[in-house]
């Protein structure tokens, strides 16, 4: 695991994580004080719990996909894949490397962003807190589940074209499939069209996994069956993603 | 790896993936209780929406400016506000400090920004089109925040504006506006200000029903304007309802007193067309009972 230690030392030594991860920390205390929370204290803990998942969706999709894609394309053009490569580091063994390492950081800024869901933001109804840990874990681990495939596919976009492509090709994916989707069905509600039907129906419907809504809403736990197929359903994506990612990826520039 | 076990391995996740993808999409896209309202981020009607959508007021002014104004080269409306401003807020004369100097700096830069130094006036379909954005943007702001006050009465007087083609008609879209408003607004336990905006949809209603009765064969009858009248009278005692809790939990403290002035002067204001559109519905009442004998028979 060199490549992942050094992958970890240099996302590190950037420093940039520290601004993700005082903004995760932080805003959900500061954002409420300019809301109309001020006025309402009923709202102050809603108001946490948007601007905690929210803080959380912006840093990944901003600076995650971007220190992935950095390090994908890194590890190409400076030598160090091919380096690698000669030790007996295999190309899939280096992308699971750089994706951990990268993944390695998402997910301590998700569990604390749960945290505070959980003990800053939780409802006072005893039944209602109950649902509200399992609801933060199923959103907790869809969220990871729909980064970590957008991170792998980011990497190896960015070796193979360099990280500019890695970057704006995942973020689109992830703000298509977040909100996009969304504004493609309203069309079709307007207007039924085969095409974009089909289109929409196979497309990776990322808002699934965005369950801030019902939190916000206190809506309760997702029912297990729909949780375990969406698990199923962003696994398959994963798995999509993993294969094309192991094609796409390269560890030098050249070949 | 060889490359060709690779590649299978590769091929392999992709069909297994596609597959379950395939498999488990369809269910989840099926199901009615996944659907969420298109909201990005959540925003809207979230206690950031609320902030953002009195954030927007002073942007659409300035399309509803562009969008309305016939002045040629010139930007008359914002430019000539300014100095008569300047002299009311400061009375003494006092070298400006830094801060203000940057201030008008800033204000002049925007004004700057905005001015039409085209010697042709905007053409007509321009002049549209700015309307149309400054409805746009009047709309998002309403979606942002329903029970605001301002949000609601600004997109039912653009949806109603001669300007955009005379409507005496209650029409579907204005109509169905003031409903959801009231709907929502209604909704709103913990403050009082939504019921005001209730209140003030409701008095929208009416006046469009009253217009209605200017056509040769009118929709509404005098019952309908009794009910929405009965409705209008229940929001604004909501509002005094609610307005009593806050004054006993101190909640009226965390507003500012212009605020607080501004809610008083459109309940007030409230009041005043509510006994207005009393008056109109007993004449119209009296009107309906006159015609009526010979109708029957």
């Amino acid at each position: 695991m060199r490549l992942f230690r050094l992958t970890v030392a240099t996302i590190l030594q950037r420093k940039a994580w520290a601004i993700c991860a005082l903004a995760i920390i932080l805003l959900p205390f500061a954002l409420p004080l300019i809301s109309s929370a001020t006025e309402k204290p009923l709202l102050l803990q809603p108001a946490r719990i948007l601007a905690a998942w929210n803080t959380l969706w912006c840093c990944t999709l901003l600076w995650g996909f971007f220190t992935a894609a950095r390090q994908g394309e890194d590890n190409a053009k400076s030598g160090i894949g091919e380096y690698f490569l000669t030790t007996g580091v295999s190309a899939t063994r280096q992308l699971f490397e750089i994706w951990f390492a990268v993944f390695c950081f998402i997910a301590p800024m998700t569990l604390a962003t749960a945290a505070i869901c959980q003990w800053a933001a939780s409802p006072a109804d005893p039944a209602e807190r109950s649902l509200w840990w399992v609801l933060n874990l199923q959103y907790s681990s869809l969220f990871l589940l729909v980064v970590a495939q957008l991170l792998a596919l980011a990497i190896a976009l960015a070796s193979r074209f360099g990280s500019i492509v890695g970057f704006t090709v995942s973020l689109a994916l992830a703000l298509y499939g977040l909100w996009g989707v969304g504004y493609l069905e309203n069309m079709l509600k307007v207007e039924e069209n085969p095409v974009l039907r089909g289109l929409w129906l196979y497309s990776p419907q990322y808002r699934f996994a965005d369950l801030t809504q019902r939190l916000y809403f206190k809506s309760g736990a997702l029912p297990s069956a729909a949780f375990w197929t969406m698990a199923l359903y962003f696994t398959g994506i994963f798995c999509v993603y993993a294969g094309l990612s192991r094609l796409c990826f390269r560890t030098q520039l050249s070949s | 790896m060889s490359p060709l076990p690779s590649i299978v391995l590769s091929t392999g996740l992709i069909g297994a993936g596609a597959l379950a993808w395939a498999f488990a999409g369809r269910p989840l896209t099926a199901n009615p209780d996944l659907d969420v309202p298109l909201n990005p981020l959540g925003i809207n009607r979230s206690p950031y929406g609320e902030v953002f959508a009195m954030a927007m007021q002073g942007p659409i002014d300035t399309f509803y400016d562009a969008g309305t104004s016939s002045a040629g080269p010139s930007h008359e409306h914002t430019t000539q506000a300014a100095p008569e401003e300047k002299p009311a807020t400061t009375p003494e004369p006092e070298p400006p400090s830094l801060n203000a100097r940057l201030g008008s700096l800033l204000s002049s830069l925007d004004e700057a920004c905005e001015l039409r130094t085209n010697p042709n006036r905007a053409s007509e379909a321009l002049k549209r089109h700015l309307r149309r954005q400054a409805e746009d943007k009047l709309r998002f702001a309403y979606q942002l925040d329903p029970s605001h006050y301002g949000n609601y009465n600004s997109l039912h007087f653009f949806l109603t504006e001669p300007e955009l083609g005379t409507r005496p008609e209650l029409t579907p879209s204005a109509a169905k506006l003031a409903e959801d408003t009231i709907q929502y607004c209604l909704k709103q336990d913990d403050d009082p200000r939504p019921a005001l905006t209730a209140a003030a949809a409701a008095t929208n209603i009416l006046h469009l029903m009253f217009s209605d009765q200017l056509n040769a064969t009118p929709k509404y009858s005098p019952a309908q304007m009794r009910q929405c009248l009965s409705l209008l009278d229940h929001c604004l005692a909501r509002f005094t309802s609610i307005s009593l809790e806050w004054d006993q939990t101190k909640h009226w403290d965390l507003l500012s007193p212009q605020r607080i002035a501004e809610c008083a002067e459109r309940f007030q204001f409230i009041g005043k067309i509510r006994d207005a559109a009393e008056k109109t519905v007993l004449r119209i009442e009296a009107e309906a009972r006159a015609h009526q004998p010979p109708a029957d028979i």
